[in-house]
């Protein structure tokens, strides 16, 4: 008789009075001290489903068993009361308190009136001796490393005494070593006896750590496979709902003439602080360059000084012999640079507009003004029209606002626009975050397709698959600095790894 | 000498209704709410603190009744911004708007006069100043202790940087944000309270000029803890101090030019102050749990 | 009912609770409402007269309407119109009363000088928040203030008639050439092409934002900077831009005041009136729509030149119209909860 210390049954989840269903009649079964993974697109509902069980959202319908007794979860201090403790993506650590303060946050102990801040910092010591991860009552949550900000957010819920931990995306900021140790951790967890449960979309971690797989697609549970009989392709075919492919045809193309030229660059980052330390590369026509490395390695910095939207401290760039170094956004897209950024949101579009104004973001000047006063709304309602159709965008109407589309339907116009831009080198900064595994094929096809009329292209992606899959050569980035350039055919991922972390090989 | 000393003690009681409403403004904002309703708010402390009086015969009913008139003004801000997430820029400038007119149309209606009120009760006075005085620099005294030694503040402190992170442990987010802008409405009641029977004897319509705009400024300018916002506040009310007294001693200079200078020193500071000023993380942002 | 259809209910919903509230108030001070209503409106509208009255009211509040819808569109709040009227009125006043040369204090050139002197006061605030990031709600505050000290000054020295002896604080009136035409002169108000003006200033204001590329461009900066300087737009120079266009339009509501003779031709204390602070009530009851804008500053100059009317037949002082205004504006900044309750409403019938 299987021990399940969590089933959940029949949970269901609507939003905006039943408008959107985010779990719908999903059954899920956690066995006692196994790792559990949770697999599924953006937004097929798992992150939704942890939240329910973590107490941040109460169900529309559907019941919840803790060892065998129904639980009613009304928020998260008693989620944490049952034992329960989640790990988030984006963590939750006040980044100005200290790690005492953060650990202690909801339950804090008092001396009279006072907060008793020595108490904290004894039982931040005390938990992080049993558990054997070493921690910093005093340290402020800011200037930490990623990976130490996660062992606090991993203290934290033992703290309250989880015995169920749930990890969302764990992985997804941390570079191979800290990867390694973060699997220790887990694996001496369940020797502690507890069990785990964690979301991942990277099908490799999810088949090398689990003992057990739920594949969530559009609010449904769609799949449970025990891990042992699993494989990417069946689990990526149930994320989807149909055969996916991994891997793309790359053009036979012959590699041209150097165009782009980095040297010496160096580049500050918000805080005052060196983030590109004397970067040098040169990209030929035709070529694919990937970038490859953890965020936070300097690359958002990189490519924000690439495209005018960061100063140049002092080196080099220049396109197609042109010193681009220092100028204006604009001057540099009228030089021939087109740029998906990676931030969709925030830099690639006005959520607000209509995907028709959207169309003429950044080239409205050029070409959708007839006397540059007047905006040709005729063309560029053809235009928008005709792209909605070529790529297969929908919903149809170029009056619907860009906020309201999908990632990879969002993705593919902000990629499309800048395609048809006059251009001659293309930087796509992580160009398939947040989108879906359909929606993947198609970017990347889009942009091999640069090579057969002789672009350069850059792409700048933590994900490690991408750059293999597209790259010709590929540069490692770690603490501001490239740590090494390899032929795709001499790349594999440990080499990355090992340039990732800042080795040489 | 002794001008000095008289310069130090104006200088004290100017700066007392700025700092007693920024350190209000600062509960506000640490929790995330931005409140540019702080001048109706004095406004409104100011003309109720005044009416209390008249009707009560005590002055000291009156400084309730003030805080009070605040209170209930933050409440509405409160109401608009948190349980129905409006914007709070707007929802600010609505209170001032209403408080402006609201005091005058009262005035008409309580004492059929335009302008002021008529004299009435005002508080005890010490070395010149009245007792509200003493009050609001005990209060700004124990913001500190408040903010950075009790459960309360520290909890303020996490809803203002990281709403979503308290929210998980357990914490209730718009009660916490409630409260900080029920505060800000109290103690800019206060400030109110003492300009119309703490300093003067009346309401005079108006009365708080822009104060309350300028303890917005303090409180930048003070990067929102309670030590920089005393500080700052002194330095406005400086300005306001030496510019009774330059005008004073120095002729020649017509007077609306030496009047501008608290808020042309206001204009510097912000100009000076900007790119190392950070505000609590959240603020200005309405709480939604599923925005995450 | 679609959302964008609840959204236009709200203004209307809010005129129209406010009123009740208002007729609460007057009841309470012992007046028939319906009485006191039917004055309001016969004192706005009944007759030439009380049409010219209105229009004439309405015309200041149409351009600081304006002048805040523009900084709004660019994601900035315009406190600071108040201000810039008084500015341009005293630039208008400056030049049409006191510069003799023909060439220059002709009504256009005036007019143009007005619009700069408001372009330059609010494009200070502008380049403080392009710059350097100063909140332009704390900085057109202040700049009010020092405008307000700005015209004291004015009044009382350089600019008074018969010099800083002389008998009140105003200037003397500006000459013949720099006058704007009256409208409807026979009802003898003092009903000017300036309101003329202020309509063409909707139209064009419309026409900018829907048509044109720099309309396109604000719209862009006001709603992400970001990607709007991904995208090549200079948001430093639009956001310049749009603060300098706000602040030429309550620079115009300054200089119709003086140059369109309701206070004789001259400036005088109290000719602003608060018609900067009304210009945001305008902005938001229109919605931020240069055509809402319009119809609202109509509105709010019924209920003013109305409410002179309800105070001269009535008992009740006119300062109501102010209560009336003001929770008005509430309820605007109250839009989420009247969604919320249509919202549930629907819930309950579905």
């Amino acid at each position: 008789m299987t021990n399940y210390i969590l089933e959940m049954k029949n949970m269901r989840k609507t939003f905006l009075g039943g408008k959107v269903v985010a779990n719908d009649d999903i059954t899920l079964n956690i066995v006692e001290g196994e790792k559990h993974a949770i697999v599924g697109e953006n937004g097929a509902g798992k992150s939704t489903l942890m939240k329910i069980l973590n107490g941040l959202y109460t169900p529309t319908s559907g019941t919840i068993s803790l060892n065998g007794k129904v639980a009613d979860i009304k928020g998260p201090g008693e989620a944490a009361k049952l034992g329960i403790g989640m790990v988030y993506q984006h963590f939750m650590l006040v980044p100005t308190l200290t790690v005492a303060e953060n650990m202690i946050l909801g339950v804090e102990p008092t001396k009279g009136m006072n907060l008793d801040i020595n108490k904290a910092r004894e039982d931040v010591r005390k938990v992080s001796e049993k558990y054997g991860l070493a921690i910093d009552p005093d340290a402020i949550i800011s200037d930490l490393s990623v990976g130490i900000q996660q062992r606090v957010e991993i203290l934290k819920i033992l703290f309250k005494g989880a015995n169920l931990l749930i990890f969302d995306e764990p992985t997804a900021v941390l570079i191979p070593q800290e990867v390694k140790e973060l699997y220790k951790i887990m694996d001496n967890l369940i020797e502690e006896g507890k069990t785990i449960i964690f979301i991942s979309h990277k099908l490799q971690e999810v088949l090398d750590i689990s003992d057990n797989i739920t594949v969530i697609r559009r609010g449904k549970d769609v799949a449970n496979f025990e891990t042992k009989d699993a494989t990417k392709q069946k689990i990526a075919n149930a994320m989807v709902g149909r055969p996916v492919l991994f891997t793309t045809e790359k053009p036979e193309v012959t590699i041209g003439e150097k165009i782009v030229e980095v040297k010496d660059l160096n580049v500050k980052n918000n805080k005052g602080l060196p983030a590109v330390k004397k970067v040098s590369f040169d990209i030929k026509a035709g070529e694919v360059f990937g970038i490859a490395g953890v965020e936070g390695s300097g690359q958002s910095e990189l490519v924000e000084a690439m495209t005018g939207l960061r100063k140049v401290e002092s080196g080099i760039f220049t396109l197609n012999g042109e010193d681009l170094a220092g100028k204006t956004p604009r001057h540099i897209t009228l030089a021939g640079l087109a740029h998906v950024p990676e931030d969709r949101h925030t830099r690639a579009a006005v959520s607000e507009f209509s995907v028709r104004d959207t169309f003429a973001f950044g080239v409205h000047r050029e070409k959708f003004t007839k006397n540059k006063i007047l905006l040709d709304v005729e063309k560029l309602e053809k235009e928008a029209e005709f792209f909605m159709e070529a790529h297969d965008i929908r919903p149809r109407g170029t009056k619907t606002a860009f906020g309201k589309l999908s990632g990879g339907n969002q993705q593919k116009i902000i990629v499309a626009r800048e395609l048809e831009k006059k251009h001659d080198f293309i930087i796509a900064s992580q160009p398939t975050r947040g989108v879906d595994i359909g929606a993947i094929e198609a970017i990347h096809k889009l942009i091999l397709e640069e090579k057969k009329t002789g672009k350069a292209v850059m792409v700048v992606s933590a994900e490690l698959s991408e750059i293999l899959n597209l790259s010709d050569r590929i540069a490692v980035m770690c603490g501001g600095e490239i740590t090494g350039i390899l032929d795709r055919e001499d790349a594999t991922e440990e080499k990355i790894g090992i340039l990732m972390a800042g080795g040489k090989l | 000498m002794s001008i000095f000393i008289s310069l130090i003690l104006a200088t004290i009681r100017q700066a007392a209704p700025i700092l007693i409403t920024a350190i209000g403004g600062m509960f506000s904002e640490l929790t995330g709410v931005v409140n540019i309703g702080l001048e109706g708010m004095m406004l409104m402390g100011a003309f109720s603190a005044a009416v209390v009086s008249y009707y009560t015969g005590n002055p000291y009913v009156g400084i309730l009744g003030g805080m009070m008139a605040g209170g209930i003004m933050a409440l509405l801000h409160a109401i608009l911004s948190i349980k129905y997430k409006g914007n709070q820029v707007v929802s600010g400038v609505a209170i001032n708007l209403f408080a402006s007119g609201f005091t005058v149309f009262m005035l008409r209606v309580l004492f059929n006069q335009s302008g002021n009120t008529p004299t009435v009760p005002k508080t005890a006075t010490f070395f010149g100043m009245s007792i509200i005085v003493f009050i609001i620099y005990a209060i700004a005294f124990a913001s500190h202790w408040f903010i950075y030694k009790t459960v309360w503040g520290l909890r303020m402190r996490a809803v203002g940087e990281h709403p979503l992170a308290a929210d998980t442990v357990g914490i209730n987010v718009l009660n916490v944000r409630y409260f900080g802008v029920i505060m800000s409405g109290l103690l800019a009641g206060l400030g109110g309270a003492y300009l119309s029977i703490g300093a003067l004897s009346q309401f005079t319509k108006e009365m708080s000029a822009g104060r309350g705009f300028i303890a917005l400024a303090a409180l930048v300018f003070g990067k929102w803890t309670p030590g920089g916002v005393l500080g700052a506040s002194l330095l406005f009310g400086f300005a306001d101090a030496g510019q009774t007294l330059i005008q004073q001693y120095v002729t020649g200079v017509p007077p609306q030019f030496i009047q501008m200078l608290p808020y042309i020193l206001t204009l510097l500071a912000l100009a000076g102050v900007v790119g190392k000023a950070v505000a609590p993380a959240s603020s200005g942002k309405p709480y939604d749990k599923s925005d995450s | 009912m679609n959302r964008k259809l609840q959204g236009l209910l709200v203004p209307v919903l809010a005129v129209f609770i406010a009123l009740l509230l208002g007729a609460g108030i007057i009841a309470y001070l012992g007046e028939n409402p319906l009485t006191a209503y039917y004055y309001l409106f016969t004192g706005a509208f009944d007759g030439r007269r009380a049409i010219a009255r209105t229009l004439l009211e309405a015309t200041p509040m149409i351009f600081t309407g304006l002048s805040v819808l523009v900084a709004f569109k660019t994601g900035l709040f315009n406190i600071g119109a108040q201000g810039q009227v008084v500015m341009g009125g005293l630039a208008a006043a400056a030049v049409g009363a006191f510069v003799h040369n023909s060439g220059i204090n002709n009504v256009f050139v005036v007019l143009i000088i007005a619009a700069a002197a408001g372009f330059a006061w609010a494009g200070i605030a502008g380049w403080l928040k392009a710059k350097l990031g100063v909140h332009e709600v704390i900085s057109t505050i202040m700049l009010n203030y020092i405008a307000l000290n700005f015209e004291q000054y004015g009044l009382n020295y350089p600019l008074k008639a018969g010099g800083p002896m002389g008998p009140s604080p105003q200037t003397p009136p500006v000459f013949e050439s720099s006058r704007l035409a009256m409208l409807m002169p026979d009802t003898k108000v003092a009903l000017n092409v300036g309101f003329i003006i202020a309509v063409i200033a909707v139209i064009l204001i419309w026409f900018m934002f829907e048509k044109t590329i720099t309309g396109y461009e604000i719209k862009a900066v006001g709603l992400n900077p970001s990607a709007s300087e991904n995208a090549g737009i200079n948001v430093k120079w639009r956001i310049l831009l749009a603060m300098g266009i706000a602040g030429s339009l309550s620079g115009l509501a300054g200089a119709e005041r003086i140059l369109g003779g309701v206070g004789q031709y001259t400036y005088r204390q109290g000719i602003m009136g608060s018609y900067g602070f009304d210009g945001i009530a305008v902005a938001l009851l229109g919605k931020n729509s240069p055509i809402g804008a319009l119809f609202a500053a109509i509105l709010f100059a019924a209920l003013r030149t109305g409410g002179r009317s309800m105070q001269f037949n009535t008992s009740i002082p006119s300062q109501i119209i102010i209560i009336i205004q003001a929770i008005i504006i509430l309820l605007i900044a109250a839009e989420n909860m009247f969604h919320t309750i249509l919202d549930k409403k629907k819930k309950v019938s579905n």
